[in-house]
């Protein structure tokens, strides 16, 4: 099956503006896009992180997503059924980085986003 | 609509017994949807429940935030931040549809320094009370009854969640600082627990997280909320703008240098002690404020140890959510047989047919639990809680004692403890254990108001409670006790020409003319009451038995009349006259009743006066102690074949031996406490071998003798046995004889020798 699901990360009372996480087009491994859409985003000063899951295809069985911090203490489990936005408070000086975690299974993609430069690494 | 699969479990489960352990896993992996929620088992959150598939925790799943208030707002007050102290960890339950579904907010209270008395709320913004579905609140552990309350301005949701956080430790005054001064014990801290179900499409957003948690104080009409936060319409909003507030429309509830009065961090971290302002434990708040929060975000990772109020707190992380590898079909939780069985003891069997038992707590006379199946929801069982066992008896306690009580027949209460048992030195009566006041069934002395007594006795009664009334021992020289009362003894019985008092008319006497060698017959009575003088004549109120009775003796024997004899006047018996003196029946004058307004009554010819008034003992005759029978002296009088009291009865054939009866009974019969004179010489018969009782008798004027009786008790003179012989030259016969040396006419040489016994009565046929 052939499908693309874009996830992107913005941030409260921000615009989105790109930094976008190449997708794959392999329809084996079926990944998700992560984008962070907020250029000024700072764990210091924002509140929360919007999550945004865009399957560009409907997907049985539900989209998994989990993120944690830099220290591996999980703050979301679990998964959503087509088009979601989850917002993910973030108090003040929470951790300096995001571990996002989307997919399942063989088909899982993780992401490292920074507090500065946002999706730095692509695991 | 259901999916095969789902259709599929439900079937099983309806079919199969009420019991999880028998059901079938058929979740737990990928192209499995148990719930039916379209997410499949492997990456659902929750894959038995159809209402969540996503947890958000805040601030983690592994630690706590804090939570830190200032309660002096709009004042800066101390400034320490302590007023309220506590940590929170909140899992949201998010569905597939991306929609809050539901809330777990779990608190540890750890201080509260504050001086007011400050309740705890939680504020669910945009989420109105009719999207809020069942809420569960646990304090300590305990389940407690759930306020929701619109929070006023806007459509929201105020829960409460304690009233007032001192009570929370049980601390009854405000003044009591819990946890903050460094010199007071620490107390453990108290967990709050509460979960809300949040119907979906409500607008509950995960960007407010954590919720508005605030404290408030309903007497001040203040409350305290995070900056981003307005309050609700409890607060005195004309609070804003007065003392140390600087609140803008974007930032409320801060100082007028931007320092909020709650603080929400992500992590455990140190707060102050009692009466330290929160910028001696962290500079860096300073520029965090002035900055609006942009600068300095991580203030409370610098920290001046020294002024905290402890270590850095630690605390227990929460039970980690075990993942599912299986669940069921959706099944609630089925009450065990417990459920509805009233009991005393909280049940902990047959709690649940289907699910897993919650711990039992007691609610309001009730016995509570939840069965949870594979729902999370549990299904509430109750059974009544019971205070006792119907119909069924316990001890209880009694002042001094022990009691027992019956639990009623709804086992809602006991009936009145009702006494058993005193202890020792308490007696019961109407139910109350009293101290005795006399040990049971013993005698002691007391004074009695008897006439003539010389002793009396009062006996405890068989309680402890009281004496009986005291009662007569003993009486005065001369009298005899008689019932209740002391009676005259009469001594030596009627002797002539002597006034005899009768006992208890108060001066009454009688005069014999002549009296019977026995004593017991007085001849021609007169009587007298002072100096007016009277002769009994017969009249059908005469109760001569009383007169007896008055002079000493037991009763009557006889009365006899004659009609040649009166002096002064006629007198009969009667009660109503001379009153003053005795209410008793006594001798009254003939004419008018009383004699002591002199005699009126005449000696009428022909009229029939006492002339012989006889009367029975007991006649009691001081026993002689010297003797003149015999060939020495007057010899006995008395009649053979006949005792009388006082009287020296001859013993034939002895040439002089005499007996002597103190008293006599039994028609003359029986001679009590005899003694024997030889001449001048008196001694007392003995116990001995030798004794012949017959010949004694014959030598009396008997045939023989019925009876004989010793004791200890009477001795006079000396001991006496009988012998043939001694004093051989007054006579050779069996007769009485000094114990001692044997001949009683040199003299008695015995003595009364202590313990032994002598003849106390001899009976003779």
């Amino acid at each position: 099956m052939s499908w693309k699901t874009v996830i992107a990360l913005s941030f409260a009372g921000m615009f989105a503006t790109g930094c976008a996480l190449e997708p794959s087009d392999s329809d084996a491994q079926a990944l998700e896009e992560l984008v962070v859409t907020d250029p000024n985003f700072s764990f210091a000063t924002s509140r929360s992180v919007r999550l945004e899951v865009n399957p560009s295809t409907e997907i049985a069985g539900g989209h998994a997503l989990e993120v944690s911090d830099d220290e591996g203490r999980r703050l979301l489990k679990g998964a959503v059924l087509g088009k979601s936005v989850v917002q993910l408070p973030l108090p003040t000086a929470q951790g300096r980085e995001l571990r996002i975690r989307s997919g399942r299974s063989a088909a899982e993609q993780t992401v490292v986003v920074d507090a500065d430069n946002r999706a730095v690494a692509n695991f | 609509m259901m999916k095969p699969r789902l259709l599929l479990a439900l079937i099983t489960a309806l079919a199969a017994p009420a019991s999880l352990a028998v059901a079938q896993p058929i979740a737990g992996q990928a192209g499995v949807d148990s719930d039916g929620d379209g997410i499949d088992d492997d990456i659902d959150a929750a894959p038995c429940d159809p209402d969540v598939s996503l947890l958000m925790s805040v601030p983690s799943n592994q630690n706590w935030g804090m939570f830190l208030f200032e309660d002096q707002w709009p004042s800066r007050g101390d400034f320490d931040f302590n007023d309220a102290v506590i940590a929170y960890q909140e899992t949201i339950r998010i569905n597939s549809a991306n929609q809050v579904t539901g809330l777990e907010v779990n608190l540890q209270v750890m201080a509260v320094g504050a001086r007011f008395a400050n309740g705890l709320a939680l504020r669910l913004p945009k989420t109105a009370t009719t999207s809020v579905g069942r809420i569960s609140l646990k304090v300590g552990g305990e389940g407690r009854p759930v306020t929701l309350r619109p929070s006023g301005f806007l459509a929201e949701s105020v829960i409460d969640l304690a009233p007032d956080l001192h009570a929370l430790f049980g601390a009854v005054d405000v003044r009591d600082w819990i946890n903050t001064d460094p010199t007071q014990p620490a107390q453990p801290y108290v967990a709050i627990t509460l979960d809300v179900e949040i119907l979906p499409g409500a607008g509950l957003s995960t960007a407010d997280a954590p919720f508005d948690l605030f404290i408030f104080n309903p007497t001040r009409g203040t409350e305290v909320h995070r900056p981003e936060f307005g309050g609700t319409s409890a607060l005195n909003g004309a609070h804003f703008g007065t003392f140390d507030d600087g609140s803008t429309a974007q930032r409320r509830f801060v100082t007028k240098a931007g320092i909020p009065f709650a603080l929400a961090l992500p992590e455990p971290v140190l707060y102050a002690q009692e009466g330290t302002a929160i910028d001696a434990l962290y500079s860096g708040i300073v520029p965090f404020g002035a900055s609006s929060g942009q600068q300095s975000t991580n203030f409370y990772r610098t920290a001046n140890p020294g002024v905290a109020f402890g270590n850095l707190p630690v605390l227990q992380p929460l039970p980690a959510v075990v993942p599912l590898t299986s669940c069921f079909a959706p099944l609630n939780g089925v009450c065990g047989g417990a459920a509805g069985n009233p009991a005393v003891d909280a049940p902990a069997t047959a709690l649940c047919d289907l699910g897993a038992a919650s711990s039992v707590v007691s609610n309001n006379g009730y016995w509570q639990w939840t069965c949870t199946g594979n729902y999370s929801v549990g299904t509430l069982c109750e059974a009544r809680d019971l205070v006792c066992t119907q119909n069924v008896s316990e001890s209880c306690t009694i002042n001094n004692g022990t009691g027992s009580r019956q639990c009623n027949g709804s086992g809602t209460g006991f009936s009145a403890c009702q006494t058993t048992a005193c202890n020792a030195g308490y007696y019961l009566d109407a139910n109350v254990c009293s101290p005795q006041v006399c040990t049971p069934n013993s005698t002691r002395s007391c004074t009695a108001s008897i006439p003539n007594s010389s002793a009396a006795t009062e006996t405890c009664n068989n309680l402890g409670s009281r004496y009986h009334a005291c009662a007569l021992s003993t009486c005065l020289s001369g009298y005899q006790p008689s019932g209740d009362t002391c009676v005259g003894q009469t001594t030596n019985g009627f002797q002539g020409g002597t006034w005899h008092v009768q006992q208890g008319t108060s001066g009454q006497e009688t005069y014999c003319g002549s009296v019977s060698s026995d004593g017991l017959s007085c001849y021609n009575p007169l009587v007298r009451y002072d100096s007016h003088v009277g002769t009994p004549r017969q009249h059908s109120n005469n109760n001569v038995n009383a007169w007896c009775q008055q002079l000493g003796f037991d009763s009557s024997a006889s009365v006899a009349y004659a009609s040649s004899q009166c002096t002064g006047g006629a007198l009969f018996m009667a009660t109503n006259y001379d009153t003053s003196r005795s209410s008793l029946i006594k001798w009254a004058d003939w004419q008018d009743g009383p004699m002591l307004n002199g005699i009126n009554s005449q000696c009428y010819s022909g009229a029939s006066y006492v002339s012989e008034l006889r009367c029975v003992g007991p006649v009691t005759v001081t026993p002689p102690t010297t003797g003149t029978g015999g060939t020495g002296g007057t010899g006995g009088t008395g009649s053979p074949g006949q005792f009388a009291a006082g009287a020296w009865h001859p013993q034939s054939g002895t040439n002089g031996q005499d007996t002597f009866c103190t008293t006599v009974s039994n028609s003359g019969k029986t001679c009590h406490n005899p003694l024997v004179r030889y001449d001048g010489y008196v001694g007392t018969p003995r116990q001995h071998s030798n004794n012949n009782i017959d010949t004694w008798c014959q030598q009396l004027g008997f045939s023989s003798h019925a009876s004989v009786t010793y004791s200890s008790g009477q001795c006079t003179g000396g001991a006496l046995f009988m012998a043939t012989n001694y004093d051989t030259s007054r006579s050779s016969v069996l007769k009485w004889a000094d114990w001692q040396d044997g001949p009683m006419l040199n003299g008695i040489n015995s003595q009364c020798y202590s313990g032994a016994s002598y003849v106390s009565q001899v009976t003779c046929n």
